[in-house]
């Protein structure tokens, strides 16, 4: 038995076989946007399908019911179980998640917890309840370690999280509760009012303020509160609902036309001000700029965030989070909406290291700009030491003073905190370099050899990092 | 290199960290390293036998970061075979191979015929998140097979590639190459030379 190994580029010379391996890899990787695009939800291509749905879709599988026929059927009659509950918020206020095992029973329109089985016998009042007419219900993987966990989000913004061990009993109770909601919320002749979970989806500007206070005037104003929100009704719920309904069909149809013709031109909109440049995707001259810093808030606010929880975490700034919650943490940075990098929703560690990630990647121009990129390979090719810092540190210093200082922040960042606990995140400087590398710098033409530039977007991260106090007169 | 024909690409899918070049490294050479090293792409050959004769298998092990999508597209499009290896430590990283399988199935349309295993990586920790049945459950929905393994204690290691051979219907191959046990460092020399002139 004989293996040849070919080693991360490092080794590429040594075997006629393997460059050749490598260039072809690099001919159709080479086109550098495909790989920001694919990270953004375009409206051409279907959207991914959320983690959150696949559960419901096997339960869809399971039980003969069906997401549309589930319209028409008649509400699931009180059954009585024992589920785990949560309540997480209540109305707009976050509640701490403690779990309690309640007698869960559902009505038409309500569902019930009780403490015992006996409390609803006895018709003792119940600890909570759920109206459902207008909630929204979606698996949740997120908020909780436990499996076959949902969300039900009721009309006044509070929220609560169902579980129970059994898959089976879960997809039952999660579809019993939809079909009940769905029937609720048309007997009530309300809708809707947002899917919990499917922000991320979203198209990038749903939230725009024009857009926002437009859908205010033209169509019926649901009373929920945040303008993000109110566009997904729009979007999404209403327009199947109505369609489900011909009465009405026509109706929306004019309203919405007469929304769409009315809604101001993207042109407009920028000229009064109402579209900002976004966060993700703006270049750190501009962003820099804006805020009137010289490092992006948001590249301020995560570090914070690492250095404060996640410097113990195994394989930091390796290990990917999920990219749907990365999507989510993107649209509140573009939107520039208080962002409280604490909430548990951004629990997880390595949506943050993700999201900062992936901010640099869809810079314009990298944090080593294309006019640099040359010089720096030219410089890290240096044999004596002394001189290779040296002319590292000249090309730094030459950098505007938004990358130099956004550099500066972030690799003593990576020095100071993430190599000092790199026997508990088990973070090497290689490692780090052979993530940040392609991160940071890449040239403006992908002419040159992938392969090659790779080598030394790697080398010159690595240097940098570990001549850090040097380069950056620490 | 002109392609060869009669090489069976084999690629490893997975998150970050899960262990992809732990349990490629463990086939290939039979060791086990604690380093913690992210890959960029490696590609690995053995000499299998294939319908009689040999071939050669060729393992990419790619990496667990989202940040190359051309690569993972190309390394689909090549592959014969796909491991896709999640740890049992972690339940966020078999929700990653979601999008993977997607895109598998997106690129190779129909996976019926297609050798797929799905890996429960570190099967020695005890800090499980994963629990066997639910990885079983995730390889039935996607009607692929499914094995736990352990890099580190060697378990089922070989199983799986020999596994996954033996799901490819079109051939008939072994990781055994017969009645050449014996002579196998010669050979292996005779390769490796023949294989440099490529």
């Amino acid at each position: 038995v004989v293996f040849f190994r070919i080693t991360n580029l490092q080794n590429v010379n040594k075997q006629q076989g393997s460059v050749q391996l490598r260039v072809k890899s690099s001919q159709s990787s080479g086109d550098r946007s495909s790989q920001s695009k694919s990270m953004v939800l375009q409206d051409s291509e279907p959207p991914p399908a959320p983690i959150s749905r696949h559960r419901r879709n096997q339960s869809q599988h399971n039980v003969i019911m069906g997401g549309g026929a589930a319209l028409f059927e008649p509400p699931v009659k009180v059954k009585g179980e024992h589920l785990n509950m949560a309540k997480i918020s209540d109305g707009r206020k976050k509640q701490r998640k403690n779990w309690t095992l309640t007698w869960t029973v559902l009505t038409s329109d309500q569902l019930l917890f009780y403490k015992d089985k006996q409390q609803q016998t006895a018709l003792k009042p119940t600890i909570d309840e759920i109206h459902l007419s207008g909630a929204v219900i979606d698996w949740n993987s997120e908020k909780s370690s436990r499996k076959n966990v949902f969300q039900i989000t009721t009309n006044t913004g509070s929220e609560y999280l169902m579980q129970t061990d059994s898959v089976s009993t879960a997809n039952k109770w999660y579809d019993a509760i939809r079909q009940n909601i769905s029937s609720a919320t048309k007997a009530a002749g309300g809708r809707p009012l947002w899917r919990s979970n499917s922000t991320e989806y979203l198209p990038r500007h749903s939230s725009l303020p024009g857009y926002g206070s437009g859908s205010a005037t033209t169509s019926p104003k649901p009373h929920n509160q945040a303008h993000r929100r109110s566009i997904n009704v729009f979007g999404g719920s209403k327009l199947k609902h109505s369609s489900s309904d011909s009465a009405d069909k026509n109706g929306v149809k004019n309203r919405l036309k007469k929304f769409i013709s009315r809604r101001p031109s993207m042109k407009t909109l920028q000229e009064k001000g109402l579209i900002k440049d976004r966060v993700f995707g703006c270049h750190l001259l501009t962003l820099c700029e804006r805020e009137g810093t010289s490092v992006p808030k948001f590249v301020q606010i995560c570090l914070d965030a690492v250095e404060k929880r996640g410097l113990e975490v195994d394989g930091i700034y390796r290990v990917s989070g999920n990219l749907a919650t990365i999507q989510k943490l993107r649209f509140i940075v573009d939107e520039e909406e208080d962002l409280d990098l604490d909430q548990s929703q951004w629990e997880d560690i390595h949506v943050i290291t993700g999201a900062l990630k992936m901010f640099f990647r869809e810079l314009p121009e990298p944090l080593f700009p294309f006019k640099f990129f040359q010089q720096f390979v030219e410089a890290i090719k240096i044999k004596d030491p002394k001189q290779k810092v040296h002319a590292v540190k000249k090309l730094v210093q030459q950098l505007p003073k938004p990358n130099r200082d956004t550099m500066k922040l972030l690799f003593n960042h990576l020095h100071r905190y993430i190599l000092a606990y790199s026997r508990k995140n088990l973070m090497s400087t290689q490692g780090i370099s052979i993530v940040f590398g392609p991160t940071l710098m890449w040239p403006e033409l992908d002419a040159g050899n992938m392969a090659v530039n790779m080598v030394y977007q790697n080398q010159i991260v690595e240097f940098i990092l570990i001549e850090n106090s040097e380069i950056f007169s620490l | 290199m002109p392609e060869q024909s009669n090489d069976y690409r084999v690629v490893v899918f997975g998150a970050g960290g899960v262990g992809k070049s732990s349990l490629v490294l463990r086939f290939v050479k039979g060791t086990f390293r604690d380093t913690y090293i992210p890959t960029v792409e490696d590609t690995y050959r053995q000499v299998i036998s294939c319908d009689k004769s040999v071939c050669t298998l060729q393992i990419t092990d790619t990496t667990g970061s989202h940040q190359f999508p051309a690569m993972q597209r190309l390394s689909i499009s090549k592959g014969h075979a796909f491991i896709l290896v999640y740890s049992i430590t972690s339940k966020q990283s078999l929700e990653e191979l979601k999008p993977i399988y997607q895109q598998v199935l997106a690129i190779k349309g129909n996976v019926e015929a297609i050798p797929i295993m799905l890996v429960g990586n570190k099967s020695d920790e005890t800090q499980r998140e994963v629990e066997t049945k639910d990885g079983e459950a995730q390889a039935n929905q996607w009607k692929c097979a499914f094995m736990e393994t352990s890099a580190k204690t060697n378990h089922n290691v070989t199983e799986l590639f020999q596994e996954l051979l033996n799901l490819d219907k079109k051939r008939n191959m072994s990781l055994n190459i017969d009645g050449k046990r014996s002579g196998k460092q010669s050979r292996a020399e005779r390769l490796k030379g023949k294989c440099s002139v490529m």
